[in-house]
């Protein structure tokens, strides 16, 4: 008669595949600090804005557009200070302008940043003192167009790793990250705006923070047992913490924000902190989910049984 | 043929080697850490004690920037079912306990249980198609002209994109220093014809340095061997240029699924969903401005 | 490797250690490898294949010393100095060279002694052997099956129980430990009393001391090395999980290890690799420390050999290091006054004793 004896020391019981023996993770988490989350949220801010800003003055509304400009160069100028700051070597930051590959999400980010800065300067600049307006006309439409993948592409960058939690949501994300961006510019512009000019920015405030919340859901829905990382731990607190705020942000926004000064600036930051948590939210359920093997090994062993993936092992008999 | 890389061999024409990687076989380790020692040495890595693990005889856990050589150790037990608790057995029984544990290579059994101890030396794979590489925006992950990968300190800037790009958990940032740093696969060793350190100093050649394409014939001649002996847990990891990274330049004989050693069973390198990505990137991007414009439907109050 | 191997004085090298002198013409860092790089070349390294040369294939690497195969091969040769079978001959003497020689490989032998050659009475050294004893080693060149002389306990091996052991010796009823063995009064070496004994119980479990392969010995020059010290970083001991659940033993926890002599303590590791032994119908644990840790370095732990008894064979002193009786209980040791009350208890309860006190009777 065997024995079974409980797992009380460095001997395992042999299992056939799917488990990792001593619960050691397989990949290695982002080894990225809190920078990074902000540097999301700054790059989201300033691309949506500045498609804001370059509409706004197409309608002729020029006090939107002007201050829709200046969030925008607010955010392209922290965006890369906070990238900065989160490198080991910051000094060696321009090293990301010696090349451009387009298999790397960051150098491509990098090449937007650097691109979008220096239009949504000039167009920054004109908005404000009317100075180099042959050079602005040329500007704002290159920063507005340079704006929607700054808003967008920092969702490839995550998704593009091999962390399940990220790589899996790859279909959903951008659109997140795109809805957060739209939100976090309506937002900012729609607190400093006179409310009778800011309704654009209102609009935008609200749509985008439904929307986020409405797809972080599907997403989660959809990712199935990886899904539980973005409610369960830190990134389940900043995920809770997200759809609340952009929730209560949107109702006071859409509620009260057209006639009262007081509760447009508290729509705007309620919904300015939702995305800030909901970017908090995807940066730790990168490390959650890095950490935990089977996020790792189990879909990967369910691909190889169901044929839908090589293994890469080979066995005698020729299996995978 | 091993597979060309995309930017190896065409890029350094008459300057390109033939691939040159490892062939690790596993059931020959007998969990020295030479393997350890000689890399640390050759490479002056620091020191990293992290303390008594637990883990069997291996107190380094896992690859990492002060370790790129990792010597796995796990202890397993096998029930062998044959019926009695030790007391005396048939032949029959023995003989049929016997035969399980040959197919699974046991190394002593008692009381139903058999017990085998698996040890095994990691390493980076130099992957034929390597996310790290792929996503480092300096350029300084580069393919050398032995078609390995190789990290240039002088350019790293630290922004660790490569770590979670790595589908096995191979780079990490160092500790004060900011860099990322991993196996060279003994570059500068290289360039003097010299083998990697690790290979030298391994007593019973279970790495073996050499030509890709030697490499992969020698394992499967030893694959057939160990499945002659009955050693049917026998298999090759990272040895076929179909898997999700396009077969590895340093690829291992094992005893048992990846997942035992911590080794994902079906590692894919990002890049390979990139296009997609890039495509929903970009109709999300299309979206915000759709999104924006939209905003301004409905006048300015 | 060339300054192991030795030069002589004008520079060239040494071929073996024969050619050693002690008037400072040569210089050489290990007798026993001189020759290593004869001629100049890592004799070591030499991988001719062997089918490329007979089967001694004294031209694949070196063996120690001077390229011997098989040490003392003299007597492969008959005391006239031929082979005894033709089929067999591997080094005989040659007449016509006044020299052995042989298959290949080096005569184990000093170069030219004839196999008739009687040393004068005042003869030392290599010139006191015969041209017909072939083991060198030995002062009369014989080979020692029975031990004449040099040997207090002898001359035939048998079995005995360690000084400290749970079971009783199955070869003799009437002699459990060896009678010649060595034991020293002292305060510090109190003895444990052994199986069937008052007291043995309170000892009840095997405690057996080896390496690791990370550190080297009693680990003094391996834990000032950092790159074996992170290897195996604190003294671990090692108990099966039948043990670790009689004991409450957590594994990756603490454990103290009791004997007669001191407490110390240990990581536990708890495996299948370490057994239960089934001995004349009971279970008899085993409890196993790598015994390379002590006070300084960059890692530092208790000193496994601590716990043994001091007890020596009487031909070579050598101590019995490896094993012994011990006790084990989950937590860490206590320190000061509370590390001696604890082994204070365990000598009572476990009726320690010193040697001139030890009690004398049937079982030794």
């Amino acid at each position: 008669m065997t024995v079974v004896r409980p797992e009380l020391g460095a001997t395992r019981e042999a299992r056939s595949g799917g488990e990792s023996p001593y619960g050691r993770p397989v990949i290695k988490e982002p080894v990225w600090t809190w920078e990074i989350p902000f540097y999301f949220y700054t790059g989201g801010l300033a691309g949506a804005s500045a498609g804001l800003a370059y509409v706004a003055r197409l309608t002729g509304n020029s006090a939107l557009a002007r201050r829709a400009w200046l969030a925008a160069l607010g955010g392209v100028s922290l965006s890369p200070l906070f990238l900065i700051s989160d490198l080991g070597k910051p000094v060696r930051f321009f090293n990301m302008l010696r090349v451009f590959k387009v298999t790397s999400p960051m150098s491509v980010g990098s090449w937007i940043l650097a691109g979008s800065g220096a239009t949504t300067g000039v167009s920054a600049l004109n908005a404000w003192t009317g100075l180099f307006p042959r050079t602005a006309a040329v500007s704002r439409p290159v920063a507005a167009a340079l704006g929607l993948p700054l808003s967008t592409y920092t969702a490839a960058l995550v998704a593009n790793t091999a962390v399940p939690a990220w790589h899996e949501a790859r279909y959903e994300l951008p659109f997140v990250f795109g809805a957060s961006a739209a939100a976090s510019a309506g937002a900012a512009a729609a607190a400093v705006t006179p409310a009778r000019d800011a309704a654009p920015a209102r609009r935008l405030l609200v749509g985008g923070a439904l929307v986020e919340v409405a797809l972080t859901q599907v997403m989660e829905r959809r990712l199935g047992p990886l899904g539980s990382t973005y409610s369960e731990g830190p990134a389940g607190k900043f995920g809770k913490a997200a759809k609340a705020l952009n929730l209560a942000g949107a109702v006071v926004a859409a509620a009260a924000g057209h006639r009262n000064r007081a509760a447009a600036v508290a729509g705007s930051a309620l919904v300015s902190a939702g995305a800030l948590c909901a970017r908090w939210s995807v940066f730790k359920a990168g490390s959650q989910s890095a950490a935990n093997p089977d996020h790792t090994v189990v879909p990967q062993r369910e691909r190889i049984e169901r044929g839908r993936a090589p293994g890469s092992a080979r066995g005698v008999a020729g299996g995978r | 043929m091993t597979r060309q890389t995309p930017a190896w061999p065409d890029t350094y024409g008459d300057e390109a080697h033939a691939r040159v990687g490892f062939f690790t076989d596993t059931s020959i380790c007998i969990g020295c850490k030479a393997c350890e020692v000689a890399c640390k040495e050759w490479n002056q890595i620091p020191a990293s004690n992290q303390g008594f693990t637990g883990e069997s005889y291996d107190n380094t856990i896992d690859l990492g920037a002060n370790t790129w050589r990792h010597v796995a150790f796990v202890e397993q037990r096998k029930s062998l079912d044959a019926g009695t608790d030790g007391a005396d057995l048939a032949l029959a029984e023995v003989a049929a306990r016997n035969a399980a544990a040959d197919g699974w290579g046991l190394q002593t059994y008692q009381d139903g249980d058999g017990l085998r101890w698996l040890m095994s030396s990691d390493v980076c794979k130099h992957c034929t198609e390597a996310a790290c590489l792929d996503v480092c925006p300096t350029g300084s992950l580069f393919r050398t002209e032995f078609g390995t990968v190789v990290v240039q300190e002088d350019i790293c800037n630290g922004c660790g994109y490569c770590v979670p790009a790595c589908p096995f958990g191979v780079l990490d940032k160092r500790e004060g220093d900011g860099r990322v740093w991993k196996c060279t696969l003994c570059y500068d060793r290289l360039k003097d014809d010299k083998e990697p350190a690790c290979a030298q100093a391994c007593p019973t050649n279970s790495i073996q340095f050499g030509e890709l394409a030697d490499l992969r014939e020698r394992a499967e001649k030893r694959l057939e061997q160990l499945g002659d002996a009955g050693l049917d847990q026998a298999r090759l990891y990272g040895a076929d240029d179909d898997d999700g990274v396009g077969g590895f330049g340093a690829f291992f004989l094992l005893l048992d699924e990846p997942e035992t050693y911590h080794l994902p069973p079906a590692p894919v390198d990002t890049t390979r969903d990139l296009g997609g990505l890039w495509a929903t990137t970009a109709a999300a991007a299309l979206a915000v401005g759709a999104g924006v414009a939209a905003a301004f439907l409905g006048g300015r109050r | 490797m060339q300054e192991i191997s030795g030069r002589h004085a004008d520079g060239s090298f040494v071929s073996k250690y024969q050619e050693l002198k002690d008037d400072g013409s040569t210089t050489c860092g290990s007798w026993l490898h001189a020759g290593i790089y004869k001629d100049g070349v890592n004799q070591a390294a030499r991988r001719k294949p062997h089918t490329e040369q007979n089967w001694i294939a004294s031209e694949w690497g070196w063996s120690w010393p001077a390229n011997t195969h098989l040490l003392y091969n003299r007597a492969s040769a008959d005391p006239d100095g031929k082979p005894w079978s033709e089929r067999k001959k591997y080094v005989w003497w040659d007449e016509e060279k006044g020299d052995w020689t042989g298959l290949g490989d080096h005569p184990d032998f000093v170069a030219g002694k004839r196999p008739d050659y009687v040393p004068a009475d005042d003869a030392t050294g290599a010139a006191a052997i015969r041209g017909d004893a072939p083991f060198i080693a030995h002062p009369d060149g014989l080979g020692w099956i029975h031990a004449p002389s040099g040997l207090v306990d002898g001359p035939l091996p048998t079995h005995y129980e360690p000084h400290e052991s749970p079971v009783d010796n199955a070869l003799y009823r009437s002699e459990q430990r060896n009678p010649t063995r060595q034991r020293y009064a002292h305060e510090a070496n109190p003895y444990q009393p052994t199986s069937g004994s008052p007291g043995a119980d309170v000892f009840p479990f095997v405690l057996t001391t080896y390496r690791l392969t990370e550190h080297h010995t009693a680990g003094g020059m391996s834990r000032s090395v950092p790159y074996l010290s992170e290897l195996q970083p604190e003294l671990f001991v090692e108990v099966s999980p039948e043990l670790a659940a009689e004991r409450s033993l957590e594994h990756a926890g603490w454990a103290t290890i009791i004997s007669a002599r001191t407490a110390i303590e240990a990581r536990v590791m708890v495996t299948d690799r370490i057994k239960p032994l089934r001995i004349e119908g009971r279970t008899v644990h085993q409890v196993g420390l790598p015994y390379h840790w002590g006070r300084r370095g960059l890692v530092k732990g208790d000193a496994a050999n601590e716990l043994l008894p001091i007890v020596l064979d009487l031909n070579v002193h050598i101590a019995e290091y490896k094993t012994s009786t011990c006790d084990i209980r989950p937590g860490r040791r206590p320190r000061g006054p509370g590390l001696r009350r604890l082994v204070e208890d365990y000598r009572r309860r476990g009726h320690a004793y010193q040697e001139q006190t030890e009690p004398r009777g049937p079982r030794q």
